[in-house]
């Protein structure tokens, strides 16, 4: 008896090491590779350099930053340093230096994560950089997600079913200890606005190298859209990269140009009631409140000044702005109908849009656990979003509808 | 019975008559702060509505801005309502609290009844995620009175067994069992909530996030006559009430029936604590704030006036903490509890500090 007593515990604890146990592969370091005195011909997206000169130019293809308000690039000859500025007033202006991977490191500042370019091993604690990954061919380079259960592109969900992808246990803000375990080259971990809700500080005090992602503060979907470059810049494929952007930017204005033959603009509403009074939205500068506008639309809180992906207003002030508005243009996801939208919060009941049927989610192709396309596959997408937010708000613009990709009627 | 430890200490009216113009006063006064109170609710929010068309709606019925209306009537004034109310109701239920257990300290949040009504709520949630969501969300009233039943239930549980133990110890360890119980309360909330849907995880958070806003027309309809229900049956136990002051062995001399007499209040305060806790989330330290307030203000120890007074102060204080949220501030920050708990806090800390009951190692 006694016996048992001492070995149960030990059991037990056995049987948890087990279920939390993250065992990444061995990992295959890039092989080096003799450039010479003209250096590459483009960058180097697999390979490390075998024979560094300091007068060789090892980023032959380069990128800028055209729309994001918050990124910018420069480069050196064998390095590169980005730069964040959080368009939320978070007072803080963060550096990450990307060096290629077997040329020496540059003098940096003490508090500048250094990234070995490119990069084998991700993970993202931010899913809206899953679709981006799918669409530079990196899906193979990741290692863990913030959610495995909520993934919905394709080839990610392949990798997680084939055990590929490790579930780092939040939303938004992963387990610290998953992370390290991973020992991924870089954890793009989400931003907030915030600041208590941000591991950056904390996982580069342990040493992993967190590069925050704060696409949903941007103030034009496609600034949105050109995170997808800092993922080009981690791999040296800033020529993939730069091709993609350029076709999502070519048909996202061929649809605002379309929205602008728009003779009205109808007013928009958008978000959800989130508790007993207050309603959970995006401010008026936000990347979200500049794709309505796009679309021909006139959002609500459009004088609102935050650049802000999340804010929280008093019921009332958003029903006197908002009570008439002919669309309401992304509500709380996952709700069958308007009747389950108002029974999760009466007070959706309040306003006419419910009424007339012109409610709207972005959560098309929904999966449960809050999952939907939108999610992961929307941020390099607005050029479809913009497409299918047109055709709600002027469908005499778009005779043939574009077959729905995010959004959906709340029947 | 130590009587000094209700009351706020050596009386120190001289006549009877002073006395009775003291409390006449104070009644009055809150009277007035209340009414006062219930117009600044209704004019005041985020959106700026001329006090004119205010008073045309409520005289009315109606006025030219279809919105104004609406916002007015349908959110400012069953949130009004509603904050008077619950706040009477649980500044008696503290009251009644503090006198069935003789301590101070005492109040709904703090023994973790209200904790067991959101335990009480978690069931019912978890359960209707179960049986598919039909019976809280589908049904309106029935869904209402599911929620009512459940919180009063869970509230019942836990003051049920905090009267049990009260028989065997002290004052301090009632306190500490009443925070380990509303802890217990808390863990299993969290188990519950681990396992459910997140659609009825999202909706019991913010039900849990205590308000007196969102309530609807059809809640008031069941709330405010159970809380006239409540209060009414509390006026029955003014006097065996004051029995108890004298001790319980000296009351049951006289003839009272003290357990029955117990058991009604403690069903009382379980009924009015599940019953807000069940529309308005969990609200913090209110009964005790309102109780003590009450027996500063009157002096005295007798419940023909402190139920009353209580009643009062817990809705001036109810209306108060509700219009400092839904002030047009620039940010909109503020939490009911942490309103409520910048008075509540100081208050239990001074009453810690100033009953000397409390200084007592059980």
């Amino acid at each position: 008896m006694t016996a048992i007593r001492g070995v149960a515990p030990l059991g037990v604890a056995a049987l948890l090491a087990a279920c939390m146990q993250i065992a990444p592969p061995p990992r295959e370091p890039w092989p080096p590779m003799d450039v010479g005195v003209a250096g590459p011909a483009q960058n180097l997206d697999a390979a490390c350099v075998a024979d560094y000169r300091p007068d060789v130019d090892y980023f032959p293809q380069k990128t800028r930053f055209a729309h994001s308000a918050q990124l910018q690039v420069e480069y050196g000859p064998h390095y590169k340093r980005v730069r964040f500025t959080p368009s939320v007033a978070t007072g803080e202006v963060l550096e990450y230096l990307f060096v290629q991977c077997g040329t020496p490191t540059p003098a940096h500042g003490p508090h500048v994560p250094v990234v070995q370019v490119p990069v084998q091993r991700l993970v993202t604690g931010n899913s809206a950089m899953l679709g981006a990954l799918d669409e530079l061919g990196l899906v193979d380079r990741l290692y863990g997600a913030e959610s495995t259960r909520s993934a919905t592109v394709p080839a990610v969900r392949e990798r997680i079913a084939q055990g590929l992808v490790h579930d780092m246990w939040g939303y938004g803000h992963a387990s610290i200890e998953s992370v390290i375990a991973v020992q991924a080259d870089v954890y793009l971990s989400f931003y907030s606005a915030y600041p208590q809700g941000n591991m950056h500080p904390r996982l580069w005090e342990l040493g992993v190298r967190a590069i925050p992602q704060a696409d949903h503060h941007e103030l034009h979907p496609l600034g949105r859209a050109e995170w997808l470059k800092l993922l080009a810049l981690l791999t040296n494929r800033e020529g993939r990269g730069d091709a993609q952007f350029s076709e999502i930017v070519t048909q996202y204005e061929h649809w605002r140009s379309i929205a602008r033959q728009a003779a009205t603009r109808p007013q928009v509403l958008a978000g959800f009631a989130s508790s007993r009074d207050t309603v959970e939205t995006f401010g008026g500068r936000n990347q979200r409140a500049q794709m309505i506008h796009d679309a021909g639309g006139e959002y609500v809180l459009g004088d609102d000044p935050r650049p802000s992906s999340l804010i929280y207003e008093p019921f009332e002030k958003v029903y006197a702005k908002g009570a008439d508005a002919s669309v309401w243009l992304g509500t709380l996801g996952g709700q069958a109908d308007r009747e389950t939208l108002v029974a999760a919060n009466a007070l959706h009941g309040w306003f006419s849009a419910v009424e007339e049927g012109r409610v709207y989610a972005w959560d098309h192709g929904y999966t449960g656990a809050w999952a939907y396309p939108y999610q992961d596959q929307g941020m390099t997408k607005p050029h479809v979003q913009l497409a299918e937010a047109i055709a709600v708000l002027h469908p005499e613009l778009v005779p043939e509808k574009p077959p729905a990709q995010f959004l959906r009627q709340l029947p | 019975m130590n009587t000094t430890a209700l009351s706020s200490g050596p009386a120190a009216s001289p006549t009877a008559t002073a006395r009775g113009m003291r409390v006449s006063g104070w009644f009055i006064t809150l009277a007035v702060a209340l009414a006062l109170l219930f117009v600044a609710e209704l004019s005041l929010g985020s959106v700026a509505i001329p006090l004119g068309a205010i008073l045309e709606m409520l005289t009315t019925g109606s006025t030219d801005q279809r919105v104004w209306q609406d916002i007015v009537m349908g959110f400012r004034l069953p949130r009004a309502l509603n904050a008077l109310c619950s706040g009477a109701a649980l500044g008696v239920a503290g009251l009644l609290l503090q006198t069935l257990f003789r301590n101070p300290l005492a109040d709904p949040f703090v023994l973790g009844i209200v904790h067991g009504a959101r335990l009480g709520s978690a069931v019912l949630v978890t359960f209707a995620g179960v049986v598919g969501n039909a019976f809280l969300l589908r049904y309106g009233l029935m869904g209402d009175v599911g929620l009512a039943v459940a919180s009063i239930c869970g509230s019942a549980a836990v003051l049920g067994l905090l009267a049990l133990l009260s028989r065997h110890v002290g004052t301090v360890t009632l306190l500490i069992i009443g925070l380990m119980l509303g802890y217990l309360a808390v863990g299993l909330i969290s188990v519950l909530m681990h396992f459910i849907d997140e659609t009825q995880a999202r909706a019991f958070k913010a039900w849990d996030d205590a308000s007196f806003a969102g309530a609807t027309w059809q809640q008031l309809r069941i709330l405010i006559p159970g809380i006239g229900i409540g209060l009414a049956a509390c006026t029955l136990l003014v006097k065996p009430l004051n029995g108890l002051l004298l001790g319980e062995r000296y009351a049951a001399s006289m003839g009272m029936p003290v357990g029955r007499v117990k058991r009604g209040a403690l069903l009382v305060t379980a009924w009015l604590s599940g019953l807000v806790s069940a529309f308005c989330g969990p609200v913090a330290f209110l009964g005790l704030v309102a109780a003590q307030i009450a027996r500063a203000l009157m002096r005295c120890a007798d419940h023909r006036v402190l139920l009353p007074a209580a009643g009062l102060v817990g809705a001036v204080l109810g209306l108060a903490a509700d219009l400092v949220l839904h002030l047009p501030w620039s940010r909109h920050v503020f939490h009911l509890n942490a309103v409520i708990g910048l008075v509540g806090a100081p208050t239990a800390l001074y009453m810690l500090y100033r009953t000397r009951a409390l200084h007592k190692v059980d």
